[in-house]
């Protein structure tokens, strides 16, 4: 196979970019499906790493992880729906300042 | 700066930019439509980086099915403009700032000077590949050392491509146990003659097919370089004709047109014998191809067709047919090689991708399934609990029912003499 036209480091510098500003994201933002979209971000910047390195070593290990990935952010997005939904219902908010209940 | 660099640094520009307008917009609902540009933006890299599956998968389940589920809890709970107000933890936003900024420009550093890009994939086994020509010879098995290449190799066929280590080999062929014995001695250990024995070299990263050739008393090997890499074209396979026909002049290697059979289509225009020809790539259909000789036929193949994506050889080998008179006679056959050699898949590509799932991956391929059932039912279980307690509560009973308690235990009381008490109470 022939090497990538884009060099591999412009791929993994941008997936950084877009996992810092997935962890930004998360820090800062007090709604939690804000927080949600955010882990999302970091999930994809991540699967954009792999799927450059996949690429560079003509390895299909790193394409498939991203298939699990992918299917178990699914997942996990339904669950942790569902939960925010349970939540709202009991607390009438989703600010997680609010959310303290398991706070000492 | 190729047009494919200034496409990555147009799209990067947007899926950063999309990424920092979620991240700052006070809007809920326009978050989640921002972050719907960011993950088209990273199927269209996946694109880039010959990965079409997972860009459809991108596409299918992240921005259509999981943003689809995110909306709906959006709007579902108002949540669109929920977060306002003081908070107790006013110093993390600089912070994290400062923080992500000192992680961001370690992995920039380490990324620049670590030369990832400069990493070569791990070199491809060499693999080998037996092909028996010549009729009139025994089945045959081929050691390379004391590695066994084929067993019970016959005329017209191959064996499948062998991984081996490069190096120097001693190639020794035997004669392979006459069919209908159940047990022969090993030939290393019982001293058998080989028919042939020769040294053999194995160059890294190359892929040779081997036609045993000539006649049973002098064989010889003639090699050939196999491509399995993928074709560019889907309807299309490669083919090599290899001439192993002793005392045989220059051939020529025609395609034949049944429409038009009186202007054949030269493919190889001069083949002695041992020689190889150059590997052709010809696009999917039905062939007649003829070997001929200063105009003279000396063997055809009719309607032959072969599997797309496939590399295919053709031989032209010797053939001994019995005559009435009892005599033997050697003639040249052309035949087409079996097993078939799959070029492989390209790469990224679903039949790829299906590949692995159920090879490589399966274990984890069903784990995933596993979980995934797990995940509905949790999901199911969550959002059910306040539905249980609700319809329990509203029970209702329908007045004939009542009316038909009512009287069993008024019956009841009656038969026994005493006031009519519900359990229940």
């Amino acid at each position: 196979m022939q090497p990538p036209t884009v060099p591999v480091e412009n791929f993994i510098i941008l997936s950084a970019v877009l996992f810092i500003m997935g962890i930004l994201g998360v820090l800062v933002r007090r709604n939690a499906i804000m927080i949600f979209m955010s882990v999302e971000l970091m999930l994809n910047a991540s699967n954009l790493a792999l799927v450059a390195f996949a690429r560079q070593w003509g390895d299909m290990g790193g394409q498939m992880t991203v298939f699990f990935v992918i299917s178990i952010a699914a997942a996990e997005v339904a669950v942790g729906l569902a939960l925010i939904v349970a939540i709202f219902k009991t607390k009438k908010t989703i600010d997680i300042d609010e959310l303290n209940t398991l706070k000492g | 700066m190729s047009a494919e660099l200034v496409l990555f640094i147009v799209v990067a520009a947007v899926a950063i930019f999309a990424a920092a307008l979620m991240l700052i917009s006070r809007n809920a609902v326009h978050s989640a439509l921002f972050l719907v540009i960011n993950l088209l933006c990273v199927a269209f890299f996946y694109l880039m980086l010959n990965a079409p599956f997972l860009a459809m998968v991108q596409i299918t389940v992240y921005a259509g099915a999981i943003m689809v589920l995110f909306m709906f809890v959006i709007m579902l709970l108002g949540a669109e403009k929920l977060g306002g107000g003081s908070t107790h933890y006013g110093w993390i936003p600089t912070a994290s700032v400062i923080l992500t900024t000192i992680f961001l420009i370690v992995a920039f550093v380490v990324v620049t000077q670590s030369g990832i890009g400069s990493l070569k994939p791990a070199p491809q086994t060499p693999e080998v590949r037996f092909v028996h020509a010549v009729d009139g010879m025994p089945a045959v098995d081929v050691y390379l050392n004391d590695q066994k290449m084929a067993e019970h190799l016959v005329f017209e066929e191959g064996t499948p491509l062998n991984k081996v280590r490069t190096g120097d080999y001693n190639l020794l062929v035997f004669a392979a146990c006459p069919e209908g014995e159940s047990e022969c001695p090993d030939p290393l250990t019982s001293g058998a003659a080989p028919l042939m024995a020769a040294p053999f070299k194995v160059e890294p990263e190359s892929t040779v097919t081997y036609v045993l050739a000539g006649t049973p008393t002098a064989l010889r090997l003639i090699s050939s370089p196999t491509d399995l890499s993928t074709l560019d074209s889907e309807g299309s396979w490669r083919l090599t004709v290899v001439n192993a026909m002793p005392d045989t002049g220059s051939l020529q290697f025609l395609q034949l047109h049944r429409s038009d059979p009186a202007n054949p289509t030269v493919i190889v225009p001069a083949l002695a014998y041992g020689e190889v020809s150059e590997v052709v790539v010809l696009p999917d259909g039905t062939y007649d191809f003829e070997f001929a000789q200063a105009g003279t036929r000396v063997a055809v193949i009719d309607a032959l067709r072969i599997p797309r994506k496939t590399h295919q050889y053709l031989i032209l080998g010797p053939e001994q047919v019995v005559m009435a008179n009892g005599s033997i006679e050697v003639r040249p056959k052309a035949f087409a090689v079996a097993p078939v050699l799959k070029t492989i898949e390209s790469f990224g590509g679903p039949q790829n991708v299906g590949k692995e799932l159920l090879t490589t991956y399966l274990l984890g391929f069903e784990m995933v399934a596993l979980l995934l059932l797990a995940t509905m039912v949790g999901a199911i279980i969550l959002a059910r609990e306040e539905v249980v307690h609700r319809v329990r509560k509203r029970l209702v009973v329908s007045p004939v029912v009542k009316r038909m308690n009512q009287s069993i235990t008024a019956n009841a009381a009656a038969i026994q003499g005493e006031p009519t008490n519900t359990p229940a109470e």
